[in-house]
């Protein structure tokens, strides 16, 4: 048994093949949230339950079957492990975090100089675009996935990207400045664009551009390395760019419902002088 | 009470890149070198052979059932010549799958070369057996068979080593076969100059070819 994913060069079976590394990590994360829960019963159990979800993503992304056939034999299902680690659970886990965590981030100076800093979206962009771009080269990837470590040592940069591209909206942190209502789903769209040019590579590329998938045992005869990297193209444009854009509707519903019963809830200035003076008419008359 | 420095963003970033370079160098493995590209290897990206070597003299027998001498079949053609076994779960079907999109985009003006497969697992691959395995990447490609000793006389005639069936796997269906991993280019003048080893990729192929059908090698 192999603690974590890898390209092992065999021949893909569907004989199953647990992973030590990922089931430690998941039952980890499980620990922890059970246990900084206790600080705060109140703590929303919705948030509790998508970070519970959360938990059973980073699972599914990082145990047989999707991180067998993604580590070592297919682009596409690599893809799609980024897009569930990277855009949802991430996100999960940021949304249900503890408040501890929070009151943690905001317990020294420093600490809270980082927040700062991860709260700044155009760092917040430049940052997950860079460690993303990097991660995903053909230079690192074909020479890291080839052994467990280096395979969790990206799996792991994917969730550091995550928390990076996350934290400027979905802040564990109540003091870190956070982006709501308009400037969210500016800084969220920008960063739905900003791995295009890295996809467009995948799509028009003429021949395969990572030798790790290019040179692995089939897994669906006639399925060329050059299919699977188009595909792996498409999760990343179509499905990350949806995942992208339901948070985006989802942030702008709940921000024009908030703006809206703010509007109704306030009388307008001119009607409460005019009921007043109105008020007062009445108060003389009865005199 | 002690004084907090607050943590620089120069030094933040600094220290988060650092990490990020460590934990990435630190599981690099260096892929082995496919094939040289220096100016000893005429820049193919296969490995130039010592001494070309000529198609063995050996009439195989192709998946029709009808004998196939290579070298009157394929004389002045380039020709590619594996020899490998339908059941073999990594090396042949990803050598022989790199060879149809290379082959096309490579457009050789003389027309494509032949693919030539040689079964060396003579129990287990039977003409029809053969014909499906190949059929998957082009049916233009050729499959052969021939005795094991025929087979291993080929092979010695290209300097190969003969042919190992797995001993731990004897007696039964499921056994690993050792054999050549490379693939031997016959150019037009019907000797090989050149092999692939296993993990050439598409595009060293489709570089390669065009260069390879019309090289003149008393020249190059």
């Amino acid at each position: 048994m192999s603690w974590w994913c890898s390209a092992d060069g065999r021949a893909w079976t569907w004989e199953w093949r647990p992973y030590l590394g990922a089931w430690l990590l998941v039952g980890f994360l499980f620990a922890v949230y059970t246990w900084a829960y206790r600080s705060d019963p109140d703590f929303p159990l919705r948030r509790k339950l998508c970070a519970l979800g959360g938990i059973v993503i980073i699972l599914i992304a990082t145990d047989w079957p999707m991180a067998s056939l993604g580590a070592g034999y297919l682009l596409s299902v690599q893809m799609g492990r980024q897009v569930l680690i990277v855009l949802i659970a991430v996100p999960l886990l940021m949304y249900g975090a503890p408040p501890v965590v929070g009151r943690w981030l905001d317990g020294s100076q420093r600490r809270r100089s980082v927040t700062k800093v991860l709260s700044n979206p155009l760092f917040a962009v430049l940052a997950t675009s860079g460690l993303l771009l990097a991660v995903n080269t053909p230079l690192v990837s074909d020479r890291t996935i080839i052994s467990p470590l280096g395979s969790f040592a990206v799996d792991f940069l994917w969730i550091v990207a995550g928390v990076l591209m996350w934290f400027p909206v979905q802040s564990p942190s109540p003091m870190a400045p956070r982006l709501v209502g308009p400037l969210a789903l500016v800084y969220l769209f920008i960063q739905s664009i900003a791995p295009l040019p890295t996809s467009f590579f995948m799509t028009w590329a003429e021949y395969p551009l990572f030798a790790t998938f290019e040179l692995a045992p089939r897994v669906v005869q006639g399925f060329s390395a050059v299919d699977d990297q188009e595909l792996a193209s498409g999760i990343a444009q179509v499905l990350g760019g949806l995942v992208i854009w339901f948070q985006i509707t989802a942030r702008f519903l709940h921000w024009a419902i908030l703006r809206e019963r703010e509007e109704n809830a306030t009388v307008p200035d001119f009607i409460r002088r005019a009921d007043a003076r109105e008020a007062a008419r009445a108060a003389r008359t009865d005199r | 009470m002690r004084a907090e420095r607050p943590l620089g963003r120069r030094g933040f970033l600094a220290g988060a890149g650092a990490l990020a370079a460590l934990t990435l160098m630190g599981c690099a493995t260096a892929l082995d070198d496919i094939g040289g590209s220096d100016e000893d290897n005429r820049n193919f990206q296969g490995r130039l052979l010592p001494q070309p070597v000529a198609k063995p003299d050996v009439t195989f027998t192709d998946t029709e059932g009808r004998p196939y001498d290579l070298r009157t079949a394929t004389d002045g053609e380039m020709t590619m010549v594996l020899f490998g076994y339908t059941s073999c779960p990594d090396v042949c079907p990803i050598h022989m799958g790199a060879l149809p999109p290379a082959i096309e985009k490579a457009r050789l003006p003389a027309g494509d070369p032949n693919v030539v497969f040689v079964g060396v697992d003579t129990a287990r691959d039977t003409p029809e057996k053969m014909r499906e395995f190949l059929d998957q990447f082009d049916r233009r490609f050729v499959g052969l068979t021939a005795t094991p000793e025929e087979i291993d006389r080929a092979l010695a005639e290209v300097g190969f080593p003969p042919v190992v069936i797995d001993p731990e796997g004897k007696g039964g269906d499921d056994y690993s076969v050792g054999h050549p991993g490379q693939i031997l280019v016959f150019t037009p003048d019907n000797l090989a100059h050149i092999v692939y080893p296993f993990g050439t990729r598409e595009q060293a192929w489709a570089e390669d070819l065009p260069r390879l059908a019309t090289i003149d090698w008393n020249l190059a």
